[in-house]
């Protein structure tokens, strides 16, 4: 190796070894923009894990089953328990997807949206009508999306305000990487929400599971309990509960958060914004742009290596160490999109990589943009004139999950 | 699902002709395939269809040809950055074309459209059935295989030395019990419909290969929505889904690229050319469903229960 090679690489590992998380949080785009450079697979010692950042890894690494298997990481297990759907491979895995997916199929869910979506988004149109000003997080998207998959699901009892906090609970858990140099965690007590929620959701399902176990209904969790079983023996509430955690965690945020990625995105494009209030078809496009833009899930997919892997450029990747999918990352790769930090309605048609991809893309990848179309359609549709509010910053944070963490808006 | 496949040779057979042979990376067994089948090959997220042109009883190997075309973005992907030892992301073989039982068959190629006839030829003759090939092609250079078409059964017609295909000549002696079997760009695949139409023969089977078309879209089509009247033309450059947005029909759509499944539409005549990730094998068999936002049409029309 020359000199001068040398220098580079050690620069390179000094730059990724002085990392912080804290960084990553505020600021990842600069960060991924030199990952996606210089190290399309790194090991970021913060995270105490490895990062893919380009479309090209995340892609490949997703769709491959020989050399991986589905992610997991000391913080979901900790947070979900073990054998929950995203780390599950094989028949386990099979047999959930199979629980999951078919009351999120578009055939399944096509006749609620007029029905029962719908009238769930004019209600909380109508509250922030009524007050004149929002904040569109915690007034709207948020509760709007949490009552929807709510509701699909089987948790029409528990009320928005206690799903919504579940959700940020088992996020703030999820995201609570610090590690030293052994592996343990060195804040504890950030689980301790995540705890809290996690007790609580089993309090919750345990009578609506035994009810369900004895009399199925149509609800998805209904059919989570039968799908494939014989009858009189359904899943028990331990084989579900980890992978109900992750659809709380998951599915529960995310049609709200694609809204407030897409919401946003079209901020920064007063013209374009100005023609999808004019023709509310645009939006679906729109959504798809923002997920581009801004993919919620944002490095939060992973993968294990199921052997050693070695990585181009050097390191090996190992058995038990984590692998996060950058998808938000990717979903900016000047490799695949032109302009990539611009939110572009007029972009050409190009698959983005914000639901993941392969065995383990994401079962509401059909659900979530339907509720986040008919959110905003309504919103534009009632306030035309809607716009962030001057007085207020929009916070936007994350680097496992990435979103705006408040909207505050106005509008004549 | 698709399969995760590794390139283990890629070769040149023509100027502009790449051929690729993939393995599973485990050296496991692939599908059953049969003279026909297609596979779909995703690069960097787009999908496109290529022959499968290699033997069905090699169980362990795959083997498909891809042209360059500089306008499509797979096929440049394919050719200047996929090498030996790459993975590639490859469907589960599909066939459309398949071979039906006849004493006698015409194959027409037109250039990279020769290469569902390479299984074709060889089933064919182990069958002792009465084959012909006429294979044309811009010269010689541009075409592919020809070590492998050294049979007096098998005419070569490159352009720059005989012009274009002869074929009212060829059609013209085909018998009743002759299939006709043709594949190649759209104008070539249009001459022999038109005319088979002017003089009806055994049974034609056509695969259109768009030059500019099997990476960017594929040719236009008519469409027909029963329930609201509509006619609509879907030109080579728009897809089903952004034809009829444009003429108002409201569709419920998502990710635009074939992989959600929430434009899916009944189609009530025609045979569709599916081009999405969703629909199982049987569905796609069965004809009676459609993804609008990436799939189109085989037929001249497509009527949809819109």
């Amino acid at each position: 190796m020359e000199p001068n090679d040398t220098l580079e690489k050690d620069q390179a590992q000094e730059w990724l070894a002085s990392l912080t998380v804290e960084q990553l949080e505020n600021d990842p785009y600069p960060i991924f923009e030199r990952l996606r450079r210089e190290a399309p697979i790194a090991w970021i010692p913060a995270a105490r894990s490895w990062v893919a950042s380009t479309w090209e890894q995340c892609q490949a690494i997703s769709t491959d089953a020989e050399n991986f298997r589905g992610g997991t990481s000391p913080m979901h297990e900790r947070v979900l328990g073990s054998n929950h759907i995203l780390g599950s491979e094989g028949q386990i895995h099979q047999d959930l997807r199979a629980a999951v997916d078919p009351p999120l199929k578009p055939r399944a869910f096509r006749d609620q949206l007029e029905t029962s979506v719908r009238p769930t988004v004019r209600s909380y149109l109508a509250e922030i009508l009524a007050k004149g000003r929002a904040e569109l997080m915690a007034d709207y998207f948020e509760p709007i999306s949490v009552r929807c998959v709510g509701d699909v699901i089987g948790l029409g009892n528990v009320d928005s305000v206690t799903l919504r906090r579940w959700f940020h609970a088992l996020a703030r858990g999820i995201a609570n990487t610090a590690m030293d140099a052994e592996g343990n965690f060195t804040n504890p007590e950030g689980f301790e929400p995540a705890d809290q929620a996690g007790a609580e959701i089993r309090e919750v399902l345990e009578p609506l599971v035994a009810k369900l176990s004895a009399e199925p209904d149509d609800s998805a969790l209904s059919h989570y309990l039968h799908h494939g079983r014989p009858e009189g023996s359904p899943r028990t509430l331990d084989e579900l509960l980890p992978s109900l955690k992750v659809i709380i965690l998951g599915g529960l945020q995310e049609p709200g958060h694609q809204c407030a990625a897409t919401f946003l995105g079209l901020t920064t494009r007063p013209d374009q914004l100005e023609q999808v209030i004019e023709n509310p078809n645009l939006i679906p496009r729109a959504l798809v742009e923002g997920l581009r833009w801004m993919a919620p899930v944002f490095s939060a997919s992973s993968r294990l290596p199921l052997h050693e892997v070695p990585v181009e450029g050097g390191g090996t990747m190992l058995p038990g160490q984590t692998v996060w999918l950058s998808y938000g990352s990717a979903n900016r790769d000047e490799a695949v999109f032109e302009n990539p930090d611009v939110f572009d309605l007029e972009r050409p048609v190009h698959s983005h990589l914000a639901f993941g991809a392969g065995r383990h893309i994401c079962s509401g990848m059909a659900f979530a943009p339907q509720v986040a179309r008919i959110a905003l359609e309504e919103l534009y549709a009632a306030c035309p004139s809607i716009r962030l509010d001057p007085e207020h910053e929009v916070p936007v944070w994350g680097w496992l999950f990435r979103g705006p963490q408040r909207l505050d808006v106005i509008w004549d | 699902m698709g399969l995760e496949l590794v390139v283990t040779s890629k070769d040149m057979t023509a100027e502009d002709v790449a051929v690729f042979r993939m393995r599973r990376a485990d050296g496991g067994e692939l599908p059953e395939w049969e003279p026909g089948a297609h596979v779909g090959v995703t690069v960097k997220g787009a999908i496109r269809q290529y022959s499968l042109c290699g033997e069905p009883s090699d169980r362990l190997s795959w083997r498909i040809a891809v042209r360059r075309d500089p306008e499509g973005k797979v096929s440049r992907d394919l050719h200047d950055q996929v090498s030996v030892g790459q993975r590639l992301q490859v469907d589960a073989p599909r066939n459309q074309f398949p071979l039906v039982e006849a004493e006698r068959y015409l194959f027409i190629a037109g250039g990279i459209g020769i290469t569902p006839f390479l299984p074709m030829i060889a089933q064919a003759e182990k069958e002792g059935k009465d084959w012909r090939l006429v294979y044309g092609g811009r010269s010689r250079a541009h075409m592919g295989f020809l070590a492998e078409l050294d049979s007096p059964r098998v005419t070569l017609w490159p352009e720059d030395e005989r012009g274009l295909l002869p074929l009212a000549t060829l059609l013209e002696q085909v018998t009743d019990d002759t299939a006709v079997y043709c594949c190649g760009p759209g104008p070539l695949i249009e001459a022999v419909s038109r005319l088979c139409v002017e003089r009806p023969v055994g049974s034609l089977h056509f695969e259109r290969f768009e030059p500019a078309g099997v990476d960017e879209g594929a040719g236009s089509f008519t469409v027909e929505l029963r329930r609201s009247g509509l006619t609509l033309e879907v030109p080579a450059d728009k897809t089903l889904l952004e034809v009829l947005e444009a003429a108002g029909v409201s569709i419920l759509s998502s990710c635009r690229t074939g992989t959600c499944g929430t434009c899916e539409a009944s189609v009530l005549a025609g045979e569709p050319d599916h081009r999405d990730e969703i629909l199982t094998g049987e569905e796609r068999t069965n004809g009676k469903l459609i993804m609008l936002c990436v799939s189109r049409s085989n037929s001249p029309t497509l009527a949809l229960d819109l």
